[in-house]
């Protein structure tokens, strides 16, 4: 079993990435990173925020632009909640992301690509990011 | 890496994916090679029957296209199915003196004698058009020689029938053909930088799937036609001849007098260009435009322009908001935002924004399932694996 990564050491990972330039600090064993993502230089930049405790999974919401302002009407593809809007990221079943794993090498590239999705569902309502929805467990990728 | 380098960096690559999106855009607007081809078979087809004829003028009788199907510039219309194939039909034997309305009567009794044929002809002003429904009209203009031409041009009817006048179709499109193949010239060093910075990933040579010059008088005749095909003033709309002979002009201008950053900076040179080279003179107090078919003598593309002036402002009005729309895709952000605007200014239905937008997307998912996606400093998602990208583990995404 590999060793698991604390708050600080995930906030030590975060600071050095070059893909997630932000701030943030590990306050009574809780990690807050705000960043910036821009997933190609056709997309928007966007600014987000991780939230990870001990033992626990890591919250991604993207804080600005508001997605719902972008879609209005629409209700968003893969999102945890819409208000705050909360990323569905990773199958917490699949062992895809794990308490040994940098937050910084996993949740944030993933970040990206569902960003990168995101505003091609905007511009023509297609998902072309595969997934799961609750119910189908079982289905393929 | 340094701040103005990224701004560099991220500018730069920002240039090369909006001329990406138009190249895509013009794939999907132009004719397949399959509609070429079949067009082929239908016009050549068109040329035996005529050439099988017994009356002695229709003699080595040729037919051979013009416009924009020659010259690789094809673009559908907005607002109906069919292309526009527009063929020379020329009788060498002819002697100029002949009567340009009994020249296009005698190929329309011709056509009119095959039963096919006489039931998908129209008559229009200066030529015949056989209808294909939904796939394409060949419009059939005659011609014949013209002996005080030096560069092989043809005479054609004017609109009247009442006159020949010279034209030289093939010399137009070898002329373009010339242009086209000039090589734009790109500064070494703003890729060298990218390229010697090991944690960036390097740029492709700045390309598009077809010669720029080509690519970009798609672009302003799509821009056009979007402007003005079903409003008011759409007998205004600048001619696709003035658009593809001042886009050579400038064309070859900025090839080979310039040198360029990038691919989007040099088209948007070109097209900045193109007014300066309509030659406008001042005649009994008027200005009196020429835009002079340079493979022929006599043939001013302009020539409608000195008989209603709104023509020439439309021409003015036209290009500054083509260039506009080309220069101002920089500051746009958001695929949807891009989806947008390519729908507004370049016509793009919802299926063009469907299959361009998917051609972005669609290789990050080809990626990321042989684990080469990574997401790069300042440039994000990359489709192959660079030092200082950080690779994408595989996920699933969840939820509704």
């Amino acid at each position: 079993m590999a060793k698991t990564l604390s708050p600080e050491q995930q906030w030590l990972r975060l600071k050095s990435s070059q893909i997630c330039h932000g701030h943030g600090q590990v306050r009574r064993g809780e990690l807050i990173w705000e960043f910036d993502a821009r997933p190609s230089p056709l997309c928007r930049s966007y600014h987000l925020r991780i939230r990870f405790k001990n033992y626990g999974l890591p919250e991604v919401t993207v804080l600005s632009p508001d997605l719902n302002d972008l879609a209005p009407g629409r209700y968003l593809p893969h999102v945890y909640s819409t208000k705050p809007v909360r990323l569905c990221l990773y199958f917490p079943s699949h062992n895809e992301w794990t308490l040994d794993k940098s937050i910084a090498e996993t949740i944030v590239p993933w970040v990206y690509m569902w960003l990168a999705y995101f505003e091609n569902w905007l511009a023509t309502d297609e998902w072309l990011g595969g997934g799961k929805h609750p119910g189908e467990e079982d289905a393929e990728k | 890496m340094h701040r103005d380098a990224q701004v560099a960096l991220f500018v730069t690559k920002k240039k090369q994916m909006v001329v990406e999106l138009l190249d895509r855009l013009c794939k999907q607007i132009e004719i397949t090679e399959a509609q070429y081809q079949s067009a082929k078979a239908r016009y050549e087809a068109v040329g035996s029957w005529l050439s099988e004829s017994k009356s002695p003028y229709l003699d080595r009788v040729q037919i051979y296209p013009q416009g924009s199907v020659a010259l690789g510039t094809t673009i559908k219309p907005i607002a109906r199915n069919e292309f526009d194939v527009d063929l020379v039909c020329h009788l060498p034997t002819l002697p100029h003196t002949s009567d340009p309305r009994a020249v296009k009567a005698l190929i329309g009794s011709r056509l009119k004698e095959h039963t096919t044929y006489d039931g998908m002809l129209e008559e229009k002003q200066r030529c015949w058009r056989i209808n294909y429904a939904n796939l394409f009209h060949l419009d059939i203009t005659p011609s014949i020689g013209n002996p005080r031409c030096h560069q092989g041009g043809e005479l054609v009817p004017d609109r009247a029938l009442q006159q020949w006048k010279p034209t030289n179709s093939k010399g137009y499109i070898g002329k373009f053909d010339q242009y086209a193949q000039i090589r734009p010239r790109f500064y070494q060093a703003e890729t060298s930088f990218v390229v010697a910075r090991a944690d960036v990933t390097p740029l492709p040579e700045p390309t598009m799937s077809k010669p720029f010059l080509k690519r970009i008088v798609q672009v302003l005749k799509r821009h056009r036609d979007q402007l003005f095909v079903g409003s008011l003033r759409a007998d205004l709309a600048p001619i696709s001849v003035i658009i593809t002979t001042l886009a050579g002009w400038a064309y070859k201008e900025c090839a080979t007098q310039q040198v360029h950053a990038n691919a989007f900076d040099f088209i948007t040179a070109v097209i900045r260009k193109m007014p300066t080279f309509i030659h406008i003179e001042m005649r009994s107090g008027r200005q009196h435009f020429t835009v002079e078919n340079e493979t022929t003598s006599g043939e001013n593309f302009a020539d409608k322009w000195n008989k209603d002036t709104r023509l020439a402002m439309a021409f003015f009005e036209w290009h500054k908001d083509a260039l506009t729309s080309v220069e101002s895709l920089l500051e746009i952000e958001g695929k949807d935002q891009f989806a947008k605007n390519l729908a507004n200014k370049f016509g793009a239905s919802k299926e063009h924004v469907r299959e361009i937008l998917a051609d972005i997307t669609n290789p990050i998912g080809q990626a990321r399932s042989y684990g080469l996606l990574a997401v790069a400093p300042v440039i994000g998602l990359i489709t192959s694996p660079a030092y200082g990208a950080v690779t994408v583990r595989n996920n699933t995404f969840f939820g509704r």
